[in-house]
């Protein structure tokens, strides 16, 4: 069995050395009871959903997450309000051309709050092993959120947002084992 | 970390992973549970239990080597730390005391 991305994709949710470890269990399964490419994949989705579920698995936990969420969520909901107070009471006030550049970036605040959004999401630390699984959820949350109200391009820089801050976070090693 | 008691499964896994001495990663824990005890149990709930477990600090995990049946990737493999025996040695202690003056054949179906 050599087609394995979509199974390493499936267990994503899981830290990288974790990861390879768990792709590697199911190879050595397949390999002996001869099993092909769509049950190794049908098992690390089993083996994804557990983890997902985990990070909702008791109240502490969700209340971290809660935490989180809201410290992600506030910014990316409060800039565009903020920008439009803002705008409002600067229109026309300033004629230089730093105003009017800062202006013009402020002209777009769903933008601007989106690459916000993914920067915390991907950067905020406080998340546990266990909890990890859910900065993805909030990420689908946050995604359909900024498509539905700033657009595709708000979404596709809170996408590439995330990314950067996740490279740079936590880079994906799997020789890097870090349990929390 | 408290010695507290260990959930169903936790049991299971711990047990299992003293039983394979150094040999415990995720499909070994779960071949020997399954294997032992008939119980069926997904390889997910298992790898979850372990995570979780570890987390706790009543186990604790290294890489071994990567090898080609496993398409190059490590095992990763499982101790159980001493929160873990105590932990363990909580869970029985409170399992015979509970089972303490029942009544004898109970689990034979005699009362």
């Amino acid at each position: 069995v050599r087609r394995t991305w979509l199974a390493r994709m499936a267990l994503w949710p899981l830290p990288p050395a974790a990861r390879e470890a768990a792709l590697g269990d199911l190879l050595e399964e397949a390999s002996a009871t001869a099993r092909g490419p769509g049950w190794v994949l049908r098992q690390a989705l089993g083996v994804a959903a557990h983890h997902h579920a985990e990070a909702w698995r008791n109240a502490p936990q969700r209340l971290r997450i809660i935490g989180l969420a809201l410290a992600v969520a506030l910014p990316w909901a409060l800039l565009p309000a903020a920008a439009e107070l803002l705008l409002a009471g600067a229109e026309g006030l300033y004629a230089d051309p730093a105003s009017n550049a800062a202006l013009a970036v402020w002209r777009q605040s769903g933008l601007v709050a989106a690459v916000a959004a993914g920067l915390l999401l991907g950067a905020l630390p406080g998340w546990t092993r266990a909890t990890e699984p859910a900065r993805g959820h909030l990420a689908v949350l946050m995604l359909a959120g900024s498509l539905w109200r700033d657009g595709p391009v708000a979404a596709l820089l809170l996408v590439a947002a995330l990314w950067l801050a996740r490279r740079r976070a936590a880079p994906d090693d799997p020789q890097t084992w870090r349990p929390t | 970390m408290p010695a507290s008691g260990l959930g169903d499964l936790e049991l299971l896994v711990l047990l299992a992973v003293l039983r394979l001495d150094g040999q415990a990663y995720a499909l070994s824990v779960r071949e020997e549970i399954v294997g032992r005890t008939g119980r069926e149990l997904s390889r997910g709930a298992v790898s979850v239990t372990l995570d979780r477990m570890e987390d706790k600090g009543l186990l604790q995990s290294h890489l071994g080597e990567p090898t080609a049946a496993r398409g190059g990737k490590a095992k990763r493999l499982f101790g159980v730390t001493p929160a873990g025996l105590a932990a363990l040695k909580t869970t029985l202690e409170g399992t015979q005391a509970l089972m303490q003056g029942l009544p004898p054949g109970l689990l034979e179906g005699r009362p």
